[in-house]
């Protein structure tokens, strides 16, 4: 049998290269993960569960190749195609799909061999009988064996479903929204008790999901899906923190997703030695981006790296404004910055009286953005403001409905902000947290951002 | 102008009960007006137990074969997509319209002792019509819609992810239609089964063109009626009501059971905690 190249290299690795047209939808899957809890992430349509299925064996993409750690179970080009039966992937579809005619404990034994009645060896019975209650037990199911899954809540059918699925000793568990059928209210508690089975019983997992909790609550690598394609593929951290598109961006949950362009870039490798610094916490070392203001102008730099472009960032200073001993101020911004998504570590908001300019900076100014406050809603301790960017930039606001031309529409959240300064009538200071603001340079001119 | 919320439902409750009236009165009356005393003495006749006796064999042996022949027709227009399979399925409906003396015709062309495949026959010495072998045939034709109808949407009502299931769990497609498809849809085809050996017991039209004798039941009815009058076929009569009755309540009680298991797996969609 031919084998390929890439299957020897590919231990503990799921490697999917999957093409597939059905009808419009055109699938066009390509990633290489380490085996562990990977999410397969994306708006409903995104192609997750067909990916699922394919991997299952119970589609067959047009081209492709698919291999669990180092064994190739599909390749279009070598002739391979391992029927589902012989891949050893255990399959839980949403509604979990139990036998409805068999007992919880008869829909566990159903994944083992079957021993025919003409050759119904004794010590073999008693060997599945085994199994099946080690399995049982294992899933805490002892006490509902003998009920069918009729009569039984969804959180223990999940339970009678991964019972089942792992009976057949699979390589790799693949679930299919494994949530979306139960309660808001147990979801919480089934997620904490995946991660923990997982633990338990070392098996890979992918799943699929389009809610972005029970990402940040399980996944290992993530797997952001759109339109049938790969967005992103990394970390939690990696793609909640910089998101590479604005897409990703709103699945994640951001809520202040603005199109904005940086004014120009450069690299600035030479000043790396200069301005690269240690977090506080002993033993974490974190690379750390700063934003330093000169006289008019904002410097993003990357340490570190030929490759990452420093941004400049015009401010609306005017010379005299920052001619204080502050003219340089650093602020440190997250390493995230530069990647694609833009933070502002701090954000200003300033409401200026009729007819002023924008006043002279404190040291504490220093900022990304400088903004005049059109309007604040505060309610309870989330906060929805209407602001004007002081600096002329294009920047837009995505499926901007309610707000006037020009203005901007941001939220926070409580654990968004803080007020670091409130002079009442007048000025309002505001610290906004990193996280809170996201700037695509390729938000779609119609504003809207497509699921 | 005052219409009464309830007015409304009442009228349609008195159209309903209209129906329901003209559909009992006969069997009331039938029952009311029968001489009970002579039931038990004209039931002895040989020829009736003979004719009964041809029927229950004849219906059983068309049923199995149906169930044989039937039940995978029935999984395969539920579950393979081909073409050409909508106007399968619409052939399949065809004799359940036709009239059944046109039934009997259109099989005394084809088995009869002059047809294409009932001569061989008849030339070796056995006769497809005129016999058991005629029953039977007729029987199937008439019954067998019923059967294949029954499995078709009980197979169609199983959720394929089932079987996608059990793919991965190692199953081939023969074990998981014997050890998922035919056992969750099992209710509902032994319902359709049940009915479609009622609908062959009773059938008239296409045997009585294919095989006037040996005497079937209904036939015997018919010769009673035909021959001695309304009295005679009363009990008889009488005999296939009973069997009716038992096997539609039989037929209706299996199709609740298996409608009740599904709500209650309905029931469980947003399932409650733990």
């Amino acid at each position: 049998m031919l084998r390929d190249t890439r299957a020897t290299q590919n231990n503990g690795m799921l490697a999917v290269q999957l093409e597939q047209r059905l009808g419009n939808f055109h699938l066009n899957v390509d990633f290489q993960v380490p085996l562990g809890l990977i999410v397969l992430f994306g708006y409903s349509g995104a192609g997750k569960s067909l990916t699922l299925q394919s991997l299952a064996g119970l589609l067959r993409p047009a081209r492709g190749q698919i291999t669990v750690d180092g064994q190739v179970l599909y390749d279009s080009q070598a002739a391979i195609d391992v029927p589902p039966q012989e891949r050893r992937i255990g399959y839980v579809p949403q509604r979990y799909a139990l036998f409805p005619h068999l007992t919880v404990e008869q829909n566990v034994r159903f994944a083992l061999p079957a021993t025919p009645f003409w050759s119904r060896v004794k010590g073999k019975s008693a060997a599945h009988a085994e199994r099946v209650a080690e399995l049982l037990d294992a899933l805490e199911l002892q006490d509902l064996a003998k009920r069918y899954p009729g009569n039984l809540s969804g959180g223990q059918q999940q339970r009678v479903a991964l019972a089942r699925a792992l009976a057949a000793e699979p390589r790799l568990l693949l679930l299919d929204e494994p949530f979306n059928a139960l309660d808001a209210s147990v979801r919480e508690r089934l997620r904490d008790a995946l991660k923990s089975f997982q633990r338990r019983f070392t098996i890979p997992i992918v799943l699929v999901t389009h809610d972005h909790v029970e990402v940040q609550q399980l996944a290992d690598t993530v797997i952001v899906m759109q339109r049938g394609r790969v967005e992103q593929i990394g970390s939690v951290q990696q793609v909640f923190f910089t998101p590479r598109s604005a897409a990703v961006a709103q699945l994640v949950g951001h809520r202040n997703i603005f199109g904005g362009c940086i004014a120009s870039t450069r690299t600035t490798a030479r000043d790396a030695s200069t301005i690269h610094e240690k977090t506080e916490e002993p033993g974490q070392a974190i690379r750390l981006n700063w934003l330093q203001i000169t006289n008019t102008q904002a410097q993003v730099v990357a340490p570190q790296s030929n490759e990452v472009n420093g941004c400049w960032l015009p401010l609306p200073f005017s010379a005299s404004s920052a001619s204080s001993t502050q003219s340089v101020a650093r602020v440190p911004v997250p390493e995230t910055y530069v990647s694609g998504c833009m933070l502002a570590s701090e954000m200003l908001l300033h409401r200026l009286p009729d007819g002023e300019q924008p006043p002279t900076w404190t040291a504490r100014g220093a900022a990304l953005w400088i903004v005049e406050l059109r309007e604040a809603n505060i309610q309870g301790a989330s906060m929805r403001l209407l602001v004007r960017p002081l600096w002329n930039g294009p920047l837009r606001s995505p499926a901007s409905q309610n707000v006037p031309e020009g203005l901007l529409e941001v939220y926070l959240s409580f654990s968004q902000w803080r007020a670091i300064q409130v002079e009442p009538g007048e000025r309002l200071l505001l610290e906004i947290g990193p996280q809170a603001i996201h700037l695509f340079e390729e938000l779609p001119p119609g504003g809207k951002i497509q699921a | 102008m005052r219409t009464s919320r309830n007015g409304g439902s009442r009228s349609l409750a008195l159209l309903g009960g209209l129906l329901l009236l003209y559909l009992v009165a006969p069997m009331g009356y039938f029952l009311f007006t029968l001489s009970w005393r002579d039931v038990p003495a004209q039931l002895a006749d040989p020829v009736a137990i003979q004719a009964l006796i041809t029927s229950l064999l004849s219906a059983t042996l068309a049923i199995v074969i149906i169930a044989l022949l039937g039940v995978p027709l029935g999984y395969v227009l539920a579950r393979k997509d081909f073409r050409g399979r909508g106007l399968l399925t619409l052939l399949v409906y065809v004799p359940l319209v036709f009239p059944p003396v046109v039934s009997g015709i259109l099989l005394l062309i084809l088995y009869g002792p002059y047809g294409p495949i009932g001569a061989p026959f008849a030339s070796a010495g056995l006769e497809l019509d005129s016999s058991f072998a005629g029953i039977v045939i007729s029987q199937i034709f008439v019954a067998s819609p019923f059967v294949i109808i029954a499995a078709l949407s009980a197979f169609e009502a199983i959720d394929p992810a089932l079987e996608q299931v059990a793919a991965t769990l190692g199953k081939g497609s023969w074990e998981i239609f014997w050890r998922v498809n035919l056992p969750v849809a099992r209710n509902s085809i032994i319902a359709g089964l049940l009915l479609g050996w009622l609908r062959a017991l009773g059938e008239f039209g296409a045997t009585v063109v294919m095989a006037y004798h040996p005497y079937t039941l209904p036939v015997y009815l018919y010769v009673q009626l035909s021959g001695t009058g309304v009295s005679a076929a009363l009990p008889l009569a009488l005999l296939t009501l009973a069997v009716s009755f038992v096997g539609v309540g039989l037929a209706l009680l299996l199709q609740f059971a298996s409608r009740r298991r599904k709500l209650r797996q309905d029931e469980r969609v947003t399932p409650y905690a733990s």
